[in-house]
């Protein structure tokens, strides 16, 4: 009798709170399996799954939609996730990538049968969900069980691709290097858990304040080694630094949907997490200054990180042939200017500012957001260039564009000015808001260390200027290059291949269907319309961050 | 050490046989250059924190605030590791068809 | 209606951009209507620009005209924000003469012209923003709005290096340009606008009026405020002279973007006063920062070295654009920011200042006279002007020796204006005829010139005109500036002073060489002789137009310009004046 009114309260509270709270992540589960299912069926297998999968990732940006304002924080299915607003808008933002990633692949379909079609859109539905739990993780088993979630499809949807050789070994490295990185964060979980006797991120925050004080040498060891452990998985995900190897050989195997994925929901959600770890030892009101010691020791590796990423991934940029590999560099740079904001997230905790928290955070949530339509753009672009052309050479892909394609050229050109972030594009948005951040931080706290990241930041803003200018270059003023585009063979079955090997600029034409022009366009102007109007997207920023605190 | 071996099991043996495996794991994927090696090097990894958690998990071994978390976080471990293993299994299928090698040292297609 | 402030601005600024709408709607066969349409706007906007002012422009008035201030950011206190004073003005003018002046030369572009046309207009409503805008970060946009354009302009229609030239023009403007984004955000987050209003004589006429003797005093409506701010900032003080609900005013700072509001704040309160790093204040990093971001752009000597090469490879009109305007925002930069905002920096740095004031002088007019490329020689001497412009403005004599006497200082700034104005129509004119005589020869080799004033007599008159007025003789634009500026250093550094007037005698030497080098000398005989034809319609009317333009400067230039510039530029120093007594008094008797 006890045990079956303890099962009915638990059944009550789940409907009753968790659920609704949960839409959108059970909103992908049913598109999920309705996917798979659907193949079975005579009539409704004709539909596209991409269309499906579009149509299944706007309901799941409607319902993440309604809590983008006002959700407050709220606990679901016993502590093992938490929703508020800060949830909501990462939901939102990788429903929007979903929707636009099945736009996409609709438009510019990577591989050839229906059933694979069904495949990647069943392991794109799986991933999401993976990073919809990355953001609203709130226990250490969901910290590993979201990554997983979120890494597993992804080993996948990279060697799906057009049968070629490099694919296979794109996502073999992928997938060593990130199930290395897992078992490394696991370890690192499983040795915080034992350390403080509890998976429950919040509190376990509370015995870091209880404990640390009382600790051993041997322990703080420990408890550092265990930190560094879990961060080393954090920035496998982000590809920071010293662990961003893995990054441009996946992007240049990956078909670009794909990078796109990765560059915006994967990065995107570790990032979240990341905030989800430090968060918590902000929301307590008593003495926060005994963790001063955790936080200086994570902003310094947050930092050497940080400023190592940014310039790696800008530095080795110089000198890439290939346009792909390049935006991985791209990607990897920008990942090491998003992990700046979090050092000032670090600080305003130390100095229990919520402004100047909230403003880190937002800093953060805008850049992605306006990432999202840079990248969308570029990758849309290499997706009907480089993939279709099996060629991501810069040269053979870009020279003379303005020529073939005016539209499609200016659109190019004015989301590399948004990506090296000058105004009147929204890219400077995004910097203006991380520079805010970083300068706000430094008039708060009087930490040195500030101001050395602003003169990185600044620094770096110059150094990418040459290899987007670069790009723009090739674009704009050098002619058409006459040589063949394809030097290898592929499968027969997809009407390209017949004119590859002779290059005329008709070859280039077809590549570029209506939608495809019509979604780099929208991209193209989307960097002018948001410059014009970020106050409102940062009103959603500001929200979402305060719900954190 | 001998100390250890004299001594009832405790905590600190299953933490030394974790360490020890965590090790053993690490140097498998770093030295061994046949995929499925790496793999196994993984597995070990895995299994290495999965006796951490239940060993931390256990209320025999000390008091114990977290309930069965340890436990259960063990269970979606092994479940995790599985679909893990599954996967790269296939992908390292895939490369050998396209290679007819798993030594991954052999690709070499990307650079730069 | 359409006669508020906010309309009759936001027109001037953005006519030309809706005109470059309309030519994009043009096939891009029809040269003939891209080129009319273009010049049509370009007409348009300097005609509506010059009936504007007469319209709405008061001389006598010294705080800002036609003002408006909308909110467009207000997560960050950003506002669209303009206003025009005797600052601004002439700048304005400028850019509507020397744009409609430059189409006029581009009739010889045929070049993907529609493109052309576009990114022209475009520049030009740049332009037109950046020197109306009184928000730091919509001035910061419009800024680097002029980049793109330019950017293009050079690349595309360039000369044979202009790859390399295009590159290195941006490359260094954006260096400059996150300078100035590192100041901007430093000063953004320590400003605080409720202190300004907590000022004893803030918003009280009457009483200042009478201690500033005569000059206008503090108020929301001299800061342009928007009033929606000013509603939230009355509101929070009344709160707190009651003192009864004091615990509910909320302590976070409201911070400002706007230019005067940060110049009060700057002068009137210790915000910006706070040590940042080795000993020197916010002010003096910041004025640095804004100084070097600007200086770039002016060029000043060590970062010059984009200027030559971004000349040689641009097309004559944009060489024109380059020189007229682009440069001038460097100044008016200095003038209008870095001045009023940062007076400690401005004191502490004076000498770094009029140190690379008097080395870009010397030194480009050294270089000018080792060049063997005529267009070359032009932007050194572009740089040695520019040089006049920074000591002009950096001379700061109302210290304490002189009892805060400002009239030397006024005398400099009113000086460098001049020298900007000036030197955007000689070195414009410069430019003009250089590409007149490539265009025929195809080569601009000094050494292979001389003799063309037997060819081309009508240009030969013109040319040694516009260039003695680039010379300064007196009677012509250029003498105007340089010796206000002399004369204002003198009272700063006689040494200084001695120096600067050193240098005329080597801008005449170069000047002097180059056209007996060019015009005199036996017939020429170098390439392409044949092609040196007498100017057409075209090139003539603009090349009288320039010399009248020179003249009519020269000899009136207070009708021209002093009138309307000088109430706006006293207050300016006046302030400043007033800043460093205070400063004084507080370094004298430090406050508890």
């Amino acid at each position: 009798m006890n045990l079956f009114t303890t099962i009915l309260r638990f059944l009550q509270t789940t409907k009753e709170i968790d659920l609704p709270l949960f839409y959108p992540e059970v909103c992908l589960v049913v598109g999920l399996v309705g996917i798979l299912f659907f193949q079975l069926f005579r009539y409704v297998k004709e539909i596209s799954p991409f269309l499906l999968m579009a149509g299944v990732f706007f309901i799941a940006g409607l319902f993440s939609c309604f809590g983008l304002e006002t959700q407050h924080r709220t606990e679901i299915f016993s502590g093992l996730l938490v929703v508020d607003s800060f949830t909501c808008f990462f939901r939102f933002l990788f429903s929007l990538t979903g929707f636009f990633l099945s736009l996409l692949l609709y438009l510019n379909n990577p591989v050839s049968s229906k059933s694979a079609e069904a495949d990647i859109a069943v392991l794109l539905l799986g991933a999401t969900l993976g990073t919809f739990l990355m953001v609203s993780t709130n226990h250490l088993l969901m910290i590993f069980l979201s990554i997983e979630m979120a890494s597993i499809p992804s080993y996948l949807l990279v060697s799906l691709r057009r049968s070629q050789k490099r694919t296979s070994e794109g996502s073999l490295k992928y997938a060593v290097y990130g199930a290395v990185a897992s078992g490394i964060l696991l370890y690192g979980l499983s040795l915080l858990f034992g350390l403080f006797k509890t998976a429950h991120l919040p509190t376990m925050a509370n015995e870091i304040i209880r404990l640390f004080p009382a600790m051993e040498q041997a322990e703080i060891m420990l408890f550092s080694i265990a930190g560094l452990m879990v961060i080393v998985g954090l920035a496998f995900k982000v590809s920071a630094f010293p662990f961003h190897f893995w990054c441009p050989d996946v992007f240049e195997s990956a078909s670009s949907e794909v990078n796109l994925f990765l560059s915006i929901s994967s990065k995107g959600a570790a990032l979240a997490l990341f905030i989800r770890l430090i968060a918590p030892f902000g929301i307590f009101e008593t003495s926060p200054e005994i963790l001063n010691q955790i936080r200086y020791f994570l902003s310094v590796v947050l930092a050497v990180l940080g400023v190592l990423t940014v310039t790696f991934g800008n530095l080795a940029a110089y000198g890439q042939t290939s346009l792909k590999r390049l935006m991985a560099y791209s990607t990897i740079a920008h990942a090491g200017l998003l992990l700046l904001p979090l050092i000032v997230l670090l600080t305003a905790l130390d100095i229990s500012s919520k402004e100047l928290a909230v403003g880190a955070v937002s800093s953060l949530l805008i850049y992605l957001g306006i990432y999202l339509f840079l990248n969308l753009g570029m990758f849309a672009f290499t997706a009907a260039v480089c993939d279709n052309n099996e060629s991501a050479n810069i040269h053979d892909n870009l020279s003379g564009l303005i020529y073939r394609q005016p539209t499609i050229a200016i659109s190019i050109v004015l989301i590399l000015f948004g990506l090296i972030g000058i105004p009147p594009l929204s890219g400077f948005v995004a910097k203006f808001a991380i520079f805010a951040a970083l300068t706000s931080g430094y008039l708060a706290s009087g930490n040195i260390l500030f101001l050395f990241l602003l003169l990185v930041g600044g620094i770096n803003t110059v150094i990418s200027l040459g290899y987007y200018l670069y790009l723009i270059k090739i674009i704009v003023w050098t002619p058409s290059t006459t040589r063949p585009t394809v030097t290898h063979t592929l499968t027969p079955a997809t009407p390209q291949t017949e004119t590859i090997g002779t290059y005329s600029t008709q070859q280039y034409h077809s590549n570029f269907s209506r939608g495809l022009t019509a979604l780099v366009t929208l991209c193209g102007s989307s960097t002018l319309i948001l410059f014009l109007f970020w106050d409102t997207i940062y009103t959603v920023c500001l929200r979402a961050a305060h719900s954190l605190f | 050490m001998f100390d250890l071996l004299s001594q009832p099991v405790t905590l600190t043996h299953y933490l030394c046989i974790s360490a020890f495996l965590f090790t053993v794991g690490l140097l498998c994927m770093i030295t061994k250059r046949n995929a499925i090696g790496v793999l196994i090097g993984i597995e070990l990894v895995l299994n290495s924190a999965n006796l951490n958690f239940i060993a931390f998990g256990s209320p025999y071994f000390q008091q114990s605030t977290s309930g069965i978390d340890g436990q259960l976080i063990a269970l979606f471990v092994i479940v995790l590791a599985a679909s893990e293993a599954a996967v790269a299994l296939a992908i390292t299928f895939h490369f050998y068809q396209k290679y007819q090698t798993i030594d991954v040292d052999q690709g070499q297609d990307l650079k730069g | 209606m359409f006669t508020e402030p906010i309309y009759l601005l936001s027109f001037i600024v953005f006519f030309p951009a809706l005109g470059a709408l309309t030519v994009l709607a043009i096939p891009k066969q029809n040269t003939k209507a891209l080129r009319f349409t273009t010049l049509g706007v370009t007409v348009a906007s300097l005609g509506s620009l010059i009936s504007l002012l007469v319209a709405y422009y008061d001389p006598e008035m010294a705080t800002l005209q036609i003002p408006f201030s909308v909110g467009w950011i207000p997560s960050f206190n950003i506002h669209y924000q303009m206003g025009l004073d005797g600052i601004n003005l002439f700048l304005l003018v400028l850019t509507g003469v020397i744009g409609f002046f430059g189409f006029i030369a581009s009739w010889t572009i045929t070049k993907y012209l529609k493109g052309y046309c576009i990114l022209y207009l475009l520049l030009l409503s740049g332009l037109y923003g950046l020197f109306l805008a009184h928000d730091f970060f919509l001035f910061y946009v419009f800024w680097e709005i002029t980049l793109l354009p330019m950017y293009f302009l050079i690349g595309v229609w360039g000369g044979p290096r202009k790859e390399y030239a295009a590159f290195k023009f941006f490359l260094f403007t954006l260096a400059g340009s996150v300078c100035i984004l590192l100041a901007m955000l430093m000063l953004y987050f320590a400003s605080d606008i409720r202190e300004i209003a907590k000022l004893s004589d803030f918003d009280q006429p009457e009483k200042t009026i009478a201690e500033n003797q005569g000059t206008p005093p503090l108020e929301w409506k001299s800061l342009n405020i928007d009033p929606q701010i000013e509603k939230k900032i009355r509101a929070q003080l009344s709160v707190s002279n009651e003192g009864t609900q004091a615990t509910q005013i909320s302590d976070t700072p409201i911070h400002t973007f706007n230019l005067f509001a940060l110049a009060a704040i700057g002068q009137h309160t210790t915000q910006f006063s706070q040590p940042l790093l080795w000993g020197i204040s916010l002010q003096g990093w910041a004025f640095l920062l804004l100084f070097v971001g600007f200086a770039i752009k002016l060029p000043v000597v060590p970062l010059h070295t984009w200027l030559p090469d971004a000349h040689v490879e641009a097309p004559t009109p944009i060489s024109m654009i380059l020189a007229g305007i682009l440069l001038k925002m460097g100044g008016y930069g200095i003038l209008r920011v870095c001045y009023p905002i940062c007076p400690e920096g401005a004191l502490f740095w004076a000498w770094l200042v009029c140190g690379i004031g008097i080395l870009s002088m010397f030194y480009g007019a050294l270089a000018a006279l080792a060049q063997t490329d005529f267009k070359r020689l032009v932007a050194y001497s572009s740089v040695s002007h520019m040089g006049y412009v920074v000591l002009g403005l950096g001379v700061w004599s109302a210290t304490a020796e002189y009892n805060y006497n400002t009239e030397y200082w006024e005398m400099g700034i009113q000086g460098a204006l001049f020298q900007m104005l000036a030197h955007g129509i000689s070195s414009a004119g410069m430019f003009f005829l250089v590409g007149i005589v490539y265009d025929r020869v195809k080569h601009r080799d000094l050494d292979k010139f001389g003799g063309l004033f037997g060819k081309m007599p009508r240009f030969t008159a013109c040319s040694i005109v516009i260039f003695f007025a680039g010379m300064g003789l007196p009677g012509l634009c250029g003498f105007i500036g340089e010796v206000l500026v002399v004369l204002a250093t003198w009272r700063y550094s006689i040494t200084l002073a001695v120096a600067a007037a050193f240098v005329v005698i080597l801008t005449a030497g170069y000047i002097l060489w180059t056209i007996q080098r060019v015009y005199l000398g036996p017939l020429y005989k170098g390439p392409n002789a044949d092609a040196l034809i007498p100017l057409n319609r075209r090139e003539s009317f603009l090349c009288y137009s320039f010399v009248v333009l020179v003249i009519i400067m020269g000899v009136f230039p207070h009708q021209t310009v002093f009138r309307y510039t000088e109430k706006t530029i006293q207050r300016q120093t006046d302030e400043l004046g007033r800043w460093n007594y205070r400063w004084d008094q507080l370094q004298k008797v430090p406050l508890k």
